[in-house]
């Protein structure tokens, strides 16, 4: 349930209250600005991306039920955006992974940039080669430490869902990490129940 | 449970996503499988890694352009009734000068040739007038010389005009002065 701070504010946006909306924005702007940025790896794209969605939930937030809980609503606008995002630019093509080479080589040394930008320049080429619905549900636990019950709101999807595109979601992310080659193929896998 | 079915729940286990049944069974198998003890250690440092992903540093300026962008498409600026019909104004009067300019220059190109009067003096014969028939219509005397036309440039041919008797009955071209050529010998 959302707290009566909040609550108040919807409202005052509800009546078209810029500075309410201003301080919605700056309350969520960054953890918006971050998932689509994991999703995307663009900073310019994570930008426009979390302008839309504030813009949409700005129109929309007439018809906003004030006893949800917002951010659910603004981040499944989120990752909706970065999706369909994401399938324009790859055309729907999934990664074909068999025979490329690992990412976690050993005999890599340290880049310039330090040991840690480099990992994190590796784990984001690794997510990058995720379909669409294992990054949306690997970003929002990994990443941004969401619950399953939080993540099934976002991306409406059941629980059960949920721990299946995670377990699926992780193998994968391992494979890959590994340098194993692995055929993702279709979205659709048989193990989800929705 | 062996480890294929061990493997199944290992990335759910490193989540904190199993039940507490399926985290009992992965910490007794593990206590004595260390190939899945490896791979759950695996799965714990790829998820750790992913962490480090939450946030970072971001180009500057980004936090008030995402703001800024957001207000200039919710609340754009209101402008007063009277700059908005100054605005109309000039936007017709833009319309109007361009349209006038338009008109303007397609009667410029397209008016028909003038014609110019004479730059000097100096007497001309006058012409004569043959009928359609070919008999010489009669014509009045001519009591001042007659202006040749000036044509504009590309626009008329230029005529020989012939010379005038005394009495002001003319004669018609001398043949000296037809061009030869073309003729023929009946």
């Amino acid at each position: 349930m959302p707290d009566a701070a909040e609550v108040g504010l919807i409202q005052r946006c509800q009546q078209g209250n810029e500075d309410a909306f201003r301080q919605l924005v700056e309350k969520y702007q960054r953890r918006t600005y971050w998932i689509a940025y994991n999703m995307l790896n663009n900073y310019e794209t994570a930008r426009e991306i979390s302008q839309e969605a504030f813009i949409r939930v700005y129109r929309n937030i007439g018809r906003f039920d004030v006893k949800k809980n917002f951010y659910t609503w603004l981040y499944q606008i989120v990752v909706n955006l970065c999706i369909d995002r994401m399938r324009k630019l790859s055309h729907g093509k999934t990664v074909d992974l068999d025979g490329v080479g690992g990412l976690a080589d050993p005999h890599r040394g340290p880049s310039e940039a330090g040991e840690k930008s480099e990992l994190r320049r590796r784990v984001h080429l690794a997510l990058l080669r995720l379909p669409p619905k294992y990054k949306a549900v690997l970003t929002l636990r990994d990443i941004q430490g969401f619950s399953c019950e939080e993540i099934s709101e976002i991306v409406e999807c059941t629980n059960a869902t949920v721990r299946w595109r995670l377990h699926r979601a992780r193998k994968l992310f391992k494979a890959i990490w590994d340098g194993k080659g692995v055929e993702i193929g279709d979205e659709t896998d048989a193990g989800e129940s929705n | 449970m062996g480890c294929d079915d061990m493997k199944d729940l290992l990335p759910l286990v490193a989540g904190g996503e199993a039940r507490d049944d399926e985290r009992q069974a992965v910490k007794d198998h593990v206590s004595h499988c260390a190939p899945c003890s490896r791979e759950l250690d695996l799965f714990r440092e790829a998820r750790a890694n992913l962490a480090l992903l939450r946030e970072g540093e971001v180009p500057a300026g980004t936090w008030k352009s995402i703001w800024s962008n957001v207000r200039a498409d919710l609340f754009p600026p209101r402008i007063s009734r009277s700059l908005f019909f100054f605005d109309l104004g000039l936007r017709y009067a833009a319309v109007l000068m361009v349209g006038l300019a338009v008109g303007v220059g397609s009667y410029v190109v397209t008016r028909p040739a003038r014609v110019l009067p004479p730059s000097g003096g100096g007497a001309a014969d006058p012409a004569t007038f043959v009928s359609f028939q070919g008999q010489p219509a009669p014509i009045q005397p001519v009591t001042s010389a007659p202006v040749p036309l000036r044509a504009e440039v590309n626009q008329r041919p230029k005529f020989y005009a012939p010379r005038v008797k005394p009495d002001g009955s003319c004669y018609l071209p001398r043949v000296e002065a037809i061009p030869t050529g073309g003729e023929r010998d009946y």
